[in-house]
């Protein structure tokens, strides 16, 4: 099977779609034109830029170079997910980074030694793009669990602050909170494995199906993102929160109200 | 018996607190107590009273270390509480709260909590006594605590309070979430809890009518400050400063 090149000509007569909604917003006034026009133009840019960087990455087949990539798109998913909290907290991101790269990483490896077993094992042509994939998910895991461990505190801060005052630890006072936090913030993922395939088509098999892989092949690949994303989830969202709670009391065992303000 | 017999148990000394409050979407810096000097005595019942915002609530909080004072210093039995290990401290001095606070699950779950917590199994058998000091006798420890009304729940969080054998119990408010004969019905236990157990009983109200019932020493705060403190007779009859005599006028 083949695929469909595209050139610049395909690229701009695909410019009738964005100005469909453009029309729209202008018509019902939704006042969205300029952020539309902006989103357009920013993921024509973005998209070439990497498109090139990976080009480049696929040609260039180093160990050391593969790995830098993978950390430097692991710092950024973890400066977005700080980005995202409404409260500044010290020291949040560190620790949100660790998380996302200590999930993500955890998957990689068991896909790239137990599964993949490909040769080079950091064949850039597996590794980045399903690195991206399980570090995003992976944050946006992380980010929702900070923000609503900290939503749950402020909503159920006399429970802990009772469980404190009976001699309780912090993490004994914010555990069942925490459960519940880790529980929703895994939650979409795990949904995601109920309807996959049923309600819509996930991305990475619609572009192997595209790229002219046959579709029994690449629901192969499916199944093992699946699971490899509810691994890093998981490992993702566990790590941040046990090292997130202890933000939200002091060194004398009391609650740090200050991220609890905003 | 006079208040000057018995022993202080805690005492509070020069005590400021600063806070970080939420004012129209601005945090702002509020001192909410000014250089605190006071006593609790062992062995009774003594009331925090005085108008909102009088910072009585957060100078019980001080007490159990909840919160840190700035500056100044607060002894319990003749130790600096700066220095005494939150967890140990707050086993000798419980709390009970505005609202019940439970924790999900049986009324068993949330009175085994403190023993637990020390690695003590209570029976079930135990937990049974507790409610039956609380005056929950006749209830089955296994129901949810979803399942009872708010005054049964506030009598929940004493048992679990309770469980914990504290030398010293602090109250913030605890009936104010309840019906007034649920609030005369409470009172009732306080005092009994008191009586009974030897247990002592720092409370904090802006009710006259609660300090009047069960107080043996009461103390009047205003705007962070320690007006007045007096064995309750005294405090009410010959008051000594022009703003308690505002107060029992119900003029603040």
């Amino acid at each position: 099977m083949e695929y469909i090149s595209l050139s610049y000509t395909d690229l701009l007569i695909a410019l009738i779609l964005i100005f469909i909604p453009i029309v729209i917003s202008f018509q019902r006034r939704l006042g969205i034109e300029k952020d539309i026009l902006i989103g357009t133009v920013r993921t024509f840019i973005q998209l070439m830029i990497i498109g090139y960087v990976l080009k480049y990455i696929f040609s260039f087949k180093k160990w050391y170079f593969v790995l830098l990539m993978i950390a430097i798109m692991a710092v950024v998913a973890g400066y977005n997910a700080v980005k995202r909290q409404k409260t500044k907290i010290q020291g949040l991101f560190p620790m949100v980074t660790f998380s996302i790269f200590l999930g993500a990483g955890i998957a990689m490896a068991t896909l790239i030694v137990l599964i993949l077993r490909v040769t080079p094992w950091y064949e850039p042509q597996y590794l980045i793009p399903i690195s991206g994939m399980m570090l995003g998910n992976a944050m946006n895991a992380a980010a929702l669990a900070i923000d609503r461990l900290i939503g749950e505190t402020r909503s159920r801060r006399w429970e802990i602050e009772a469980a404190l005052a009976l001699g309780a630890s912090p993490l004994k006072a914010i555990n069942p909170l925490i459960r519940d936090t880790a529980r929703a913030a895994m939650m979409p993922t795990i949904n995601a494995m109920m309807v996959v395939g049923i309600v819509q088509l996930p991305g990475m098999m619609t572009g192997q199906i595209i790229g002219g892989v046959a579709p029994e092949q690449s629901v192969r690949y499916q199944i093992i993102i699946m699971y490899m994303l509810s691994t890093s989830v998981t490992i993702s969202c566990i790590t941040i929160l046990y090292f997130f709670y202890r933000k939200l009391f002091t060194r004398e065992e009391q609650l740090n109200f200050e991220p609890l303000l905003f | 018996m006079e208040s000057n017999q018995r022993s202080v148990e805690i005492s509070v000394r020069h005590v400021w607190k600063r806070k970080k409050v939420k004012d129209n979407n601005k945090i702002i810096d509020l001192t909410v107590l000014s250089d605190v000097t006071v006593d609790f005595c062992g062995g009774c019942v003594q009331m925090l009273i005085g108008p909102s915002g009088s910072g009585k609530t957060t100078l019980l909080r001080l007490l159990n270390k909840l919160e840190n004072p700035d500056e100044g210093t607060i002894y319990y039995d003749h130790i600096d509480l700066a220095s005494y290990p939150p967890r140990r401290l707050r086993k000798n001095i419980g709390m009970v709260f505005q609202t019940p606070a439970l924790f999900r699950g049986t009324i068993f779950d949330n009175i085994s909590f403190g023993p637990r917590l020390y690695k003590e199994n209570i029976s079930l058998d135990i937990a049974e006594n507790y409610l039956k000091v609380v005056g929950l006798g006749d209830i089955d420890p296994n129901r949810d605590v979803d399942t009872l009304s708010v005054g049964q729940q506030q009598r929940v969080s004493f048992a679990r309070a309770l469980a914990n054998e504290p030398t010293v119990l602090l109250l913030d408010e605890p009936t104010s979430a309840l019906d007034p004969s649920a609030t005369n019905n409470l009172l009732a236990l306080v005092k009994k809890i008191n009586q009974e157990m030897g247990i002592s009983i720092i409370m904090v109200t802006h009710v006259m009518e609660h300090a009047k019932r069960i107080a043996d020493r009461i103390c009047f705060l205003m705007r962070g400050r320690v007006i007045e403190c007096g064995d309750a007779d005294s405090f009410f009859e010959q008051p000594k400063t022009e703003l308690v005599k505002k107060f029992i006028r119900g003029e603040l």
